[in-house]
């Protein structure tokens, strides 16, 4: 039990995906302008990491291993991330369409998402159990979800400010993502 | 008060939106083969002008050798899916065309592994987790859904050369600039290549961690931007 | 041996993962009828999904109409009113009659402007920041701040801001009505007229909010009556309470006396705001002098 505490706190603020690990910079800067949109690009993130960590845990776990095929682990992930993207975005669309609308052309950007391969990744590196890797990708889809929150509230207000042209948009969000790291360095060493 | 309209004036990051390109016929192939190239290197440089394959180069710019080590993977990758991608684009359906472009990728991103395991194993180590991560590096999608399905093979390594040659240039840039003012010193393979004396008793560690490496990038891209402001773009 | 290993491994789970996608395809609910007069009626609004009709997008709104097209009229898209040819394809569709000069309607900054201010403001710069601090830092309480939050806000780029008088200023003839800068102005003096509208009004000063040392800008509406009394036709009611001029157009002849009228000039055609050279301004500039 202890041990599951420990994960998931390490996941959601120590080893934070955005600001530890730069995993998920795209949606970050791309979708964090609106924070209806960060929140929804953080929920559909986080489902389509449960489902596919609890997947690749149990294909690594009782086929990879004992198989000796470990290598295989990249090809065999990004398989399962992609049918996993089509058959959630398959169940959406037939069963709420406006939320299938809303989500638009997030869904399919969620396949290439740095976060959910590199979530299965670290569970395969860390040898996770299955129960293990399920509380580690919670953390990190929430730690993610609760980034991109923070830095859309920024944005939204930063799009007002008068900035230097040459830093409008891109330059300034990241010099902000440098500011929110820092402040998430002082979590080191909690676990 | 003045330009609220101007705030969007900055690009939207490309990210993993690829841009359609528009082939014109030319009969010399061979000067088309060099412009690509070149294309590739300052036009549009992946990092700082398309701001694509961003996960990696914040994340292994600690260290140049690191850098080396990445980008030329990605080269090696991006060339040889790129080639096949482009040989067998004539007969790939027009449906399935993204998961097969992903499994091509990824059955290089293998082989680019193991290779490293074997015969760079520290190398191997200190990429961690980044190596496996290229197979979903925008840049290797966004080129061949962009360039190489749509283009000659003889094109289309170009392209790979000239944006992977592009990529590494802006990892070393910014490696560069991260390892000295974080370390005080610069280290090739193990070998110490030089050391600033005031730099090296008291690094700024700052720029090693996470934080140093977004507002580096940052300051980068504010700094092409100017350029091409100053240019008159 | 390996090898035949590692392509068996590939192709079951390969195998699996069709397996699935095609389960869930066979056994999920198919895209029901009403899904094609949703979208046939979608193809009709102007997707700009600004929600001023109160749902969430135009999408949204297509399904609330293949519902029951009465919503068409309860929550009017303002950008179809002024599209013939997609009001015409929507009338079509739903089988409905509109009568857009009934329902059309502009919005219009209720202030027009003045650059004095009781000090410098350097906060953030948007309305809703400036509003709360002492009320604005414009002289009159009600004045338009010319921050751009209605700006920012308008779907059709109507609304710019007038630098030299530091107001926003509505161009009748890109407003589509949709009411998004209404909600959006925390002072609440832009307001919609109806679009056959002759005159407009351009002040809210009302001696209603009595804030000390706040009076109205210098060119502010006295409170003359002149207008009133200037109207042969009936067409201004005087608001006792608010002290303010209010409008039946149904009886406006647009013969130009109220303008003519007021000392102020804060009385313009709708059709004039959006020009620069503003009557009213050299009138005052000219009675200055004469005072």
């Amino acid at each position: 039990m202890n041990n599951l505490l420990t994960i998931f706190i390490a996941m959601v603020i120590v080893n934070n995906m955005v600001l530890a690990k730069f995993l998920g910079l795209c949606p970050f800067f791309g979708v964090s302008k609106k924070l209806s949109n960060a929140f929804s690009m953080g929920i559909a993130v986080t489902l389509v990491m449960l489902i596919a960590s609890v997947s690749t845990s149990v294909i690594y776990n009782y086929i990879l291993v004992p198989y000796k095929v470990k290598f295989m682990n990249i090809v065999i992930y990004i398989l399962v991330i992609a049918s996993l993207v089509q058959i959630v975005e398959l169940i959406i669309k037939r069963t709420n369409i406006i939320l299938y609308n809303a989500l638009g052309i997030y869904l399919p950007l969620i396949t290439t998402n740095c976060t959910v391969l590199g979530i299965t990744l670290i569970n395969s590196a860390e040898n996770y159990s299955i129960l293990e890797s399920v509380v580690s990708a919670l953390g990190a889809g929430i730690g993610f979800t609760l980034v991109l929150i923070i830095m859309s509230g920024i944005r939204e207000k930063l799009d007002l400010a008068d900035s230097p042209k040459s830093m409008r948009g891109l330059p300034v969000a990241f010099l902000v993502a440098a500011l929110l790291a820092l402040a998430f360095v002082g979590f080191n060493g909690m676990v | 008060m003045n330009d609220h309209k101007d705030r969007s004036n900055s690009k939207q990051p490309q990210s993993c939106h690829p841009q359609k390109q528009h082939v014109k016929d030319d009969k010399k192939s061979g000067s088309r083969f060099w412009k690509e190239l070149a294309k590739g290197i300052v036009i549009s440089n992946p990092v700082f002008i398309l701001v694509l394959g961003l996960c990696p180069t914040l994340a292994i710019t600690s260290s140049i050798t690191n850098a080396l080590g990445m980008s030329a993977g990605v080269i090696f990758v991006l060339l040889c899916s790129n080639i096949m991608i482009s040989s067998i684009r004539k007969a790939t359906p027009l449906m399935v065309r993204i998961p097969v472009f992903i499994v091509v990728i990824a059955t290089f991103v293998t082989i680019l592994s193991l290779v490293f395991e074997a015969y760079l194993p520290p190398l191997h180590k200190s990429l961690g987790i980044y190596l496996p991560l290229i197979v979903v590096n925008c840049i290797n999608l966004g080129r061949a859904e962009a360039f190489a399905s749509k283009n000659s093979v003889v094109l289309s390594a170009a392209d790979a050369l000239g944006i992977g040659l592009g990529f590494t240039i802006a990892l070393i840039i910014i490696s560069f600039l991260r390892e000295i003012l974080g370390t005080g010193s610069l280290e090739i393979f193990e070998r110490q290549l030089f050391k600033l004396p005031g730099l090296f008793t008291h690094p700024l560690i700052f720029f090693i961690s996470p934080p140093g490496a977004f507002l580096v990038i940052g300051t980068m891209m504010a700094l092409f931007r100017l350029i091409g402001v100053i240019r008159g773009e | 041996m390996n090898t035949g290993l590692i392509i068996t491994i590939l192709s079951a789970i390969g195998i699996v993962c069709g397996i699935l996608i095609f389960m869930v395809n066979r056994f999920l609910p198919k895209e029901p009828e009403s899904l094609k007069k949703t979208e046939e009626i979608s193809g009709h609004l102007p997707g700009v999904n600004c929600g001023a009709c109160g749902y969430p997008g135009c999408f949204a709104y297509a399904q609330a109409l293949a519902k029951d097209k009465n919503t068409f009229f309860t929550n009017t898209c303002a950008t179809v009113l002024q599209e013939p040819g997609m009001l015409k394809g929507l009338e079509k569709t739903l089988g409905i009659e509109v009568d857009s000069s009934k329902i059309n309607k502009k919005a219009v900054v209720h202030c027009y402007g003045n650059p004095g201010v009781i000090g410098n403001y350097s906060g953030i710069k948007t309305c809703n920041a400036a509003s709360k601090l002492l009320g604005g830092y414009k002289e009159c309480p009600y004045g338009c701040l010319g921050l751009g939050d209605c700006m920012a806000v308008c779907p059709n780029d109507a609304i710019s801001i007038d630098k030299e008088m530091n107001v926003a200023v509505i161009d009748p003839d890109k407003c589509i009505g949709c009411g998004l800068c209404v909600k959006e102005c925390p002072i609440g003096i832009i307001k919609l007229v109806p679009a056959n509208a002759n005159i407009v009004y351009l002040c809210s000063y009302q001696s209603l909010k009595n804030i000390p040392g706040r009076e109205k800008c210098d060119v502010g509406c006295l409170h003359c009556k002149k207008c009133f009394k200037a109207c042969e036709n009936g067409a201004i009611i005087w608001n006792e309470e608010k002290a303010i001029p209010e409008f039946d157009f149904t009886r406006c002849t647009l013969c130009g006396k109220c303008i003519e009228a007021c000392p102020h000039g804060r009385l313009i055609e709708l059709s004039n705001i959006a020009l620069k050279e503003k009557a009213g301004i050299l009138k005052d500039k000219e009675k200055n002098k004469r005072r």
